[in-house]
Order: structure tokens, then C-alpha cells, then sequence
């Protein structure tokens, strides 16, 4: 009974911390932290660089992934559609490029180890040394 | 002219296709956009359109799918993060549909540091506020700009350059943007008659956009100098009878086209927490052209989202500044052929220049359904009132026959917008 109701308790704990989303860069870049703010003008195509001036790559996930409507619900309180529609006013202006679409979070960390522009979003797990945590944001479900 | 007016335009075309040369880390993307529409109006007298550049669209009891229908494509290709390319193509029902003009935009962009760019080749025309991505159905709220301010704007892009800086102020941006062009295109003469002129105008201006929280300011001034003259034949027309008939010469000079110019200001706001937006948005247009009519445009629209789905009401009107001008023939009668000449050059000098008159308002409401990933559907349900002495927006089902009514159309238009 006691290690059932542990248990339980253990999974409540990493269900709360499955909700936390980690945004991550790789670890050569000089950048230590970011504000929410800063990352949200880097995803909304308001800016291309970091706060240095060094070139920003961000790297999302693919359209109709939950950790994707997560994400951006979070950060700017819009939904998926929402997203894509405020998205499209830039590419088709031919203003900004969107996020660079990758199919899973292993794939997102792997090119955020490789490339040294790289910002990316993925659920709190254990990270690869060459990648580090810039900010980490509580999940609005 | 010091050179072909064509030349920034060619020049991006060069070096689109040098891009690929351009190494292994170029990022290339291919994406897209379509709408599939219908829009049914139940006026007998007039025709709705989408805009001044359509010469076809919705008659009573047969619903257009040509006016608002169309797929654009676009290639982007990011060669450095300072040098980038774009080009998009739209494939629609247009008056001049040749390829060239199907090229929406084909531009270089050279970004030396984040928050400054400056494009060279065919760039949209970014005066008003939904004018980069008006054609983009998915991107916007409503089926289609609204007609009683998005019917004016003739011009979707020209050929040249822009500069645009950001700077940051707090939690605000601010955008300033500056752009010079040529535009040397065929546009329907709004008679319904199949026959277009060839406009060629230099277009200038600046503007400047602020976002702040949930709030989007935006104004820009941006002016259009004619080169081309289109009134020849029925000037000298008039200019031949002056003798005779003392108000010709100054029916002539109204109508003359080269050199003149006219201007748009155009303010606009737009609010969004997510969960209520609002826009509106008001155009002053002023002329020194009998041709293009001065006058005020706005629209207004509200709407709330619940979940995918959506629900809004807009409303607009359009107003000309000067008087409908009464052209009046001399009092004396001639001796035919000449009698029959002068009314026939004072019938057409007035529909000339009291053709191009726009006074009309409108009220509706509409629904957007978000039901799957970058698609949605939209029904959009308008009364437009229509004055008779303002129906340029609107084509006549029968262009030889003047309007004497005032009109009223209630318009249903239905779409389904996809990006990709």
C-alpha cells in the first residue's frame, strides 16, 4: 500500500516536471541566459540574432506536435492556428524565415549539439554536454 | 530616363538564379498558399469585384469563384544570414495574366546586421496595413480585405528598393521603413468592356510601425507619380472644339494624366490579447487626377475567438472628396457633324471623369473555423450600400447604361484558405 501510494507520488512529481520546457542553445554559444521575452521576439521572427548580435537559427518542431502547442501557447499565450497565421504574414512578406521544422526532440537537441546558432525548445530531460539550458518556461496547459 | 526602370528588377532576377552557386549552406524553402472561393451578390445592376484589378466578378444569381480564388508559391533561399532571395509566384484571375506579372516578388535582401534590411527587385507595395500579405487568405480574418478600402489599391508591387530599421524602445518596436519604385502595368478601364490601359508610375514613401504588448500602431504616407498619359485622344478632342467651346480646355486639363500626382496617408491600429482583436484602418487618398478620385476609406472590424473557431463583424465606407462634376456642353446649337461631335466627346468626357468615383459603405459578419492544421474555413455575409454617383469599385452588368438608382448588394462569400 505505502510503496503504491509512493509511487503515485513519484509520478505526480514527474508529471509536473514533464510540463517544464526547456529552452536550450548550444554550449559554445556565449549567451548564459535569456528573458521569456527575448525568446519569444527570437520564435515571432521579431528578431534574428541574440541579445549579442550573434545570428539566432531557431529550430521548432512540426506543425501538430503537443509539445509545439505547448510551447507557443506559453510563450505568447497563442494557439497552433494562431501561430501559423501570424507566421504567415511574415514569410509571405518575405520578411522573416520561419523556424527551421524538425521532426522529434532528440533531432532538435542533436542540431542544437552541432550547430552553434542553433536555439531550440524540448521537455526537461537529461541534456548532452555540449548543448546548455538558457531559460526554462512553466507550461500553461 | 538614366536607365531602364526595369533594372533592379532584372538585377534580382540575375542574381536569383547566381543563388545556387552560392554554396552548400544555403537554406532553401518552399512554401505556399491557396484559397478556394466563392463570393454570390444579388444586385441585378452591378458587378462585385475583389478590387479596381479585376475585370470580372460575381453577377446576380451566379456566384465568382475567380474573384477572391488563387495559389500562390514561394521559394525563399537563405544563402548567409546577412544575403537572402525570395521569389513568389500567384496564379489568379488577373486582367494581364502574363508571367512577369504573375511574379508577385523576386527580390535580393542583404541583412548586414539584425534589425536593418534592404531588398532590391520586385517588392510588395507596403502602404496599407495588410498590403505585403493581402492575398494570403489564411494569414487574415476576414475572406478578404475589405472591399471599401481594399477595393482602391490597384498596386500589389513595383520594381526597386526599400530600407527598413528596427529599434528597440522598452518593451516596444518600432519599425521605419522607406521604399522607392517603378510600376509599369495593364489595368481594366472599370467599364466591362475587356479593354485595359497601361499605367506606367513612380511610387514612393515612408512609414513607420509600432508594437507594443497587444497593441499595433501604423502610419504610413506614400506618393504616386504618373509617367503615362492616358486622356490623348479625348483632349485633343476636346482641345480641337475650345474654340467653340469655351469649358473644353478646362475639361482638358482635368483629365490630363503625366506628370500628376497622388498621394495615400494611412493610419492603422490593430489590438489582439488572443482571445478579442480588434483592427481599423483609414486612408486619406489625395489627387491632383480627375482620374484617380481623392477621397476618405476606412473600415472597422472586431471579432472573438473561442477556441478553433471565430466570429467577427467589420464595417467600411468609402467617400469621395470633390462633387460629381456636371459637364456642360455649349449652349448654342452647331450644324452637325459638329453638334453630334460635341455631345458625344461631353457624354464621354463626364463618364471619364466622374467614372472613377467610389461612394459606398458596408456592414457584415463573418465566421472562421481553424478545423485542421493550416487550413481554415470562412463564411462572410456583407450589406454594401452603394451610391449611384460611386460604383467604381463595382463593374456595370451593362456598361453602356448609367446607374440612376442608388444599389444595395448583400454579398455571401465562402473560402477555404490552406498554407503549406
Amino acid at each position: 500500500m505505502m510503496k503504491t501510494f509512493l509511487l503515485m507520488i513519484a509520478l505526480m512529481c514527474s508529471g509536473l516536471a514533464q510540463a517544464e520546457i526547456l529552452v536550450i542553445v548550444n554550449a559554445q554559444n556565449p549567451v548564459i541566459t535569456l528573458e521569456k521575452k527575448q525568446v519569444m521576439d527570437l520564435f515571432m521572427g521579431r528578431v534574428s540574432a541574440f541579445p549579442n548580435g550573434q545570428s539566432a537559427e531557431t529550430l521548432d518542431l512540426k506543425t501538430g506536435m503537443p509539445l509545439r502547442a505547448r510551447f507557443y501557447k506559453t510563450l505568447t499565450g497563442k494557439n497552433e492556428a494562431q501561430v501559423d497565421a501570424y507566421w504567415a504574414t511574415l514569410i509571405f512578406a518575405g520578411r522573416m524565415s520561419p523556424p527551421k521544422q524538425l521532426a522529434d526532440e532528440q533531432t532538435l537537441i542533436a542540431e542544437v549539439a552541432a550547430n552553434t546558432e542553433a536555439i531550440a525548445y524540448v521537455t526537461r530531460q537529461a541534456l548532452p554536454k555540449n548543448v546548455k539550458i538558457v531559460t526554462e518556461l512553466a507550461a500553461r496547459e | 530616363m538614366m536607365f531602364d526602370k526595369r533594372f533592379p528588377f532584372l538585377l534580382a532576377l540575375l542574381l536569383l538564379c547566381i543563388t545556387p552557386l552560392a554554396g552548400a549552406d544555403t537554406q532553401h524553402r518552399l512554401s505556399g498558399f491557396a484559397t478556394l472561393g466563392i463570393a454570390m451578390s444579388d444586385n441585378p445592376e452591378l458587378v462585385f469585384r475583389r478590387d479596381v484589378t479585376k475585370d470580372n466578378g460575381a453577377y446576380e444569381h451566379s456566384g465568382s469563384w475567380k474573384s477572391d480564388s488563387l495559389l500562390g508559391l514561394q521559394w525563399q533561399g537563405d544563402w548567409s544570414p546577412e544575403w537572402g532571395t525570395m521569389v513568389q509566384l500567384v496564379a489568379k484571375d488577373r486582367f494581364d495574366n502574363s508571367l512577369a506579372n504573375s511574379i508577385e516578388w523576386a527580390f535580393v535582401r542583404y541583412r548586414p546586421t539584425d534589425g536593418l534590411d534592404l531588398r532590391l527587385g520586385r517588392l510588395g507595395a507596403d502602404i496599407f496595413m495588410l498590403s505585403e500579405y493581402r492575398q494570403v487568405g489564411y494569414a487574415i480574418p476576414w475572406v478578404r480585405p475589405p472591399h471599401d478600402l481594399y477595393g482602391i489599391t490597384s498596386l500589389y508591387h513595383f520594381d526597386g528598393a526599400d530600407i527598413n530599421k528596427r529599434f528597440e524602445l522598452g518593451n516596444a518596436m518600432l519599425n521605419i521603413k522607406a521604399f522607392y519604385g517603378n510600376s509599369n502595368e495593364e489595368y481594366p478601364t472599370g467599364f466591362n468592356d475587356n479593354q485595359g490601359i497601361k499605367i506606367n508610375f513612380d511610387a514612393y514613401g515612408a512609414g513607420t510601425s509600432l508594437e507594443w504588448n497587444y497593441w499595433k500602431l501604423r502610419y504610413t504616407y506614400a506618393k504616386v507619380q504618373m509617367n503615362s498619359d492616358h486622356t490623348k485622344a479625348l483632349r485633343n478632342g476636346l482641345q480641337s472644339l475650345a474654340p467653340w467651346w469655351q469649358n473644353a480646355a478646362v475639361y482638358s486639363t482635368l483629365l490630363e494624366t503625366e506628370n500628376k500626382q497622388f498621394d495615400y496617408s494611412q493610419i492603422g491600429l490593430n489590438y489582439d490579447n488572443n482571445d478579442w482583436w480588434l483592427q481599423g484602418e483609414y486612408v486619406r487618398l489625395g489627387s491632383e487626377l480627375a482620374l484617380v478620385a481623392a477621397g476618405k476609406h476606412a473600415y472597422f472590424s472586431v471579432g472573438k475567438r473561442f477556441g478553433s473557431w471565430g466570429v467577427y463583424a467589420l464595417a467600411g465606407y468609402a467617400e469621395p472628396e470633390n462633387p460629381v462634376i456636371a459637364v456642360q456642353r455649349p449652349l448654342i446649337a452647331f450644324t452637325d457633324p459638329i453638334d453630334q461631335q460635341i455631345d458625344y466627346l461631353a457624354k464621354a468626357t463626364e463618364r471619364t471623369l466622374n467614372g472613377v468615383r467610389i461612394k459606398q459603405h458596408s456592414y457584415g459578419l463573418g465566421a472562421r473555423w481553424d478545423f485542421a492544421a493550416k487550413m481554415a474555413l470562412k463564411i462572410q455575409v456583407e450589406e454594401f450600400d452603394v451610391d449611384k454617383t460611386g460604383t467604381n469599385l463595382w463593374l456595370r452588368v451593362d456598361s453602356t447604361k448609367p446607374i440612376t438608382q442608388d444599389q444595395k448588394s448583400t454579398l455571401v462569400s465562402l473560402a477555404l484558405d490552406v498554407m503549406f
